[in-house]
């Protein structure tokens, strides 16, 4: 088994789309002029929402009949997955397709082609006749993935992981873990979401007081601040090419980062409520596996969610670790974009992938007052932080039904 | 509804369904449909669905073998819509 756990896994290619942007230089440089990404979005049920909306070339890898069949949640795939590899330098010809693999986070998929479906019968008086036999190869849950595999003719595994919004960093894990077992040789792997399509899931949200609002898009995600009323979702992507350290060294790849420790575990306590102490517990795991100290780590980027009661949850499991490590620095990428739900994990992860080369560590932005219950060292507000050298970056992601993911990541030195 | 009303309408479906084909071309004689574009299963199905939304009729699966040719699917559709 140790051979098996010892097989480093590195990140050699990043593509996504998030709504600041539709590639990692643009998405970074946003990040670090406190760019939000965050808009008025119309429902045709909710009307105006708050959320974050991507604007990528969808004509760049579809043609117009793959994206009429498609998903926005596929056509995020395949835009991100193309990036992704285009980043990497990857040959594909060069490849045994069938060795290839592809893992996508999903917090949910199928619903937004649900509400579409239920659109369109009612102008029949909800004749099911009139449901498109397009519903099921669009609605079903692997759909993300097969998109891409259909686009990429990639005929190695493709399905998604429905873990809700821990899903984009178990997206890496399943990748990290196929490749240890030499499943596969090439993995691409990371999250998708277009859960702001489906509007019974934004109501949700905001029935159960959930939902942000503010008068001003930009500062309505806001995690850690006294005045934070709720999430803003978002849709957006984040694909990473995988390989084993040796292939990518074989090819001379750019390599990102190495992925040296992860963790997942369930609160098993609350449908929606978190539990800091799982939480902790999560963090814990990926540090020992990772082989570090909590000191260790230089940037957390949390989950927080501009919830009331979720980021204190999660500022006291964070405290219960790290609070006595001053060069621990702590960050929110939601701030800026909103949740990108199945994509967050990794998304949020490939903002952070920069710090290793420029040493900058984004802020978490609308920070104007730090909740007093949320007693997080050491967070970086108001401005980007320059420190002396990043080596270990700790992503945490977590979800409803109490599934909690943390990735941690370190600055590939050779 | 005059019958090159309705071969407007269908060729217009049609482009809806395939929008990377020329449909420009499909005309009304005896040649398939999926001789003059790239046309599978399912595009059809969109079609025919298209269709029945369009007319409010029903075109069930037995009646497929009418719907080859632009001709041949005007001398199916053109009763059912008068």
């Amino acid at each position: 088994m140790d051979n098996v756990t010892n097989t480093r896994i590195v990140i050699t290619g990043v593509g996504l789309t998030s709504p600041n942007g539709n590639n990692l230089p643009e998405f970074r440089k946003n990040l670090l002029e406190g760019k939000s990404g965050i808009t008025v979005f119309k429902d045709k049920i909710m009307g105006e929402v708050l959320a974050g909306v991507c604007d990528y070339n969808e004509a760049l890898y579809q043609s117009k009949k793959e994206r009429r069949r498609g998903t926005r949640a596929g056509s995020i795939g395949i835009y991100s997955a193309h990036e992704a590899i285009v980043d990497s330098g990857i040959d594909l010809s060069l490849y045994n397709r069938a060795n290839i693999g592809i893992y996508v986070g999903i917090t949910e998929h199928g619903c937004a082609e649900t509400v579409v479906e239920c659109f369109t019968i009612k102008e029949f008086d909800y004749n099911p006749r009139y449901v498109s036999h397009n519903f099921n190869p669009k609605g079903i849950s692997n759909n993300p993935a097969g998109e891409i595999a259909l686009n990429l003719k990639i005929t190695g595994p493709h399905y998604t992981i429905g873990a809700a919004c821990a899903a984009g960093n178990i997206g890496l894990i399943q990748g990290l873990q196929m490749l240890r077992l030499a499943e596969v040789d090439l993995a691409l792997a990371g999250g998708v979401s277009e859960t702001i399509h489906a509007f019974p899931i934004i109501a949700s949200f905001k029935n159960s007081g959930a939902l942000a609002h503010h008068s001003d898009p930009a500062k309505a995600s806001r995690p850690f601040d006294i005045d934070r009323n709720g999430i803003v979702i978002s849709e957006g992507g984040c694909m990473f090419v995988l390989e084993r350290l040796d292939d990518a060294l074989a090819r001379n790849a750019k390599i990102y980062a190495e992925v040296v420790g992860y963790g997942i575990n369930t609160d098993a306590c609350d449908y929606v409520a978190p539990n800091s102490a799982r939480q902790a517990e999560c963090m814990q795991l990926a540090i020992y596996k990772a082989g570090i100290r909590p000191q260790d780590i230089d940037i957390i980027n949390t989950h927080a969610t501009s919830t009331p009661l979720g980021d204190v949850q999660e500022a006291i499991s964070i405290n219960s670790i790290f609070g006595q490590y001053e060069d621990v620095h702590i960050t929110n990428t939601k701030s800026f974009i909103g949740h990108t739900m199945g994509a967050a994990g990794a998304l949020e992860l490939a903002g952070e992938l920069p710090s290793f080369a420029d040493a900058m560590i984004h802020h978490t932005l609308n920070l104007d007052n730090l909740d007093p219950a949320c007693k997080i060292p050491n967070v970086v507000r108001d401005k980007p932080l320059k420190v002396d050298n990043v080596e270990y970056i700790l992503n945490n992601a977590f979800g409803m039904l109490g599934i909690n993911s943390t990735v941690i990541v370190k600055k590939y030195a050779g | 509804m005059t019958r090159e009303e309705v071969k407007g309408n269908l060729i217009r479906i049609i482009g809806e369904v395939l929008p990377d084909e020329d449909v420009s071309e499909i005309k009304e004689d005896d040649v398939p449909f999926v001789n003059r574009v790239e046309m599978d299963s399912m595009d059809f199905l969109d079609i025919v669905l298209s269709l029945t939304k369009e007319y409010k009729i029903d075109i069930p699966d037995s009646d497929f073998t009418h719907l080859r040719t632009m001709k041949d699917t005007l001398d199916y559709l053109m009763p059912k819509i008068s």
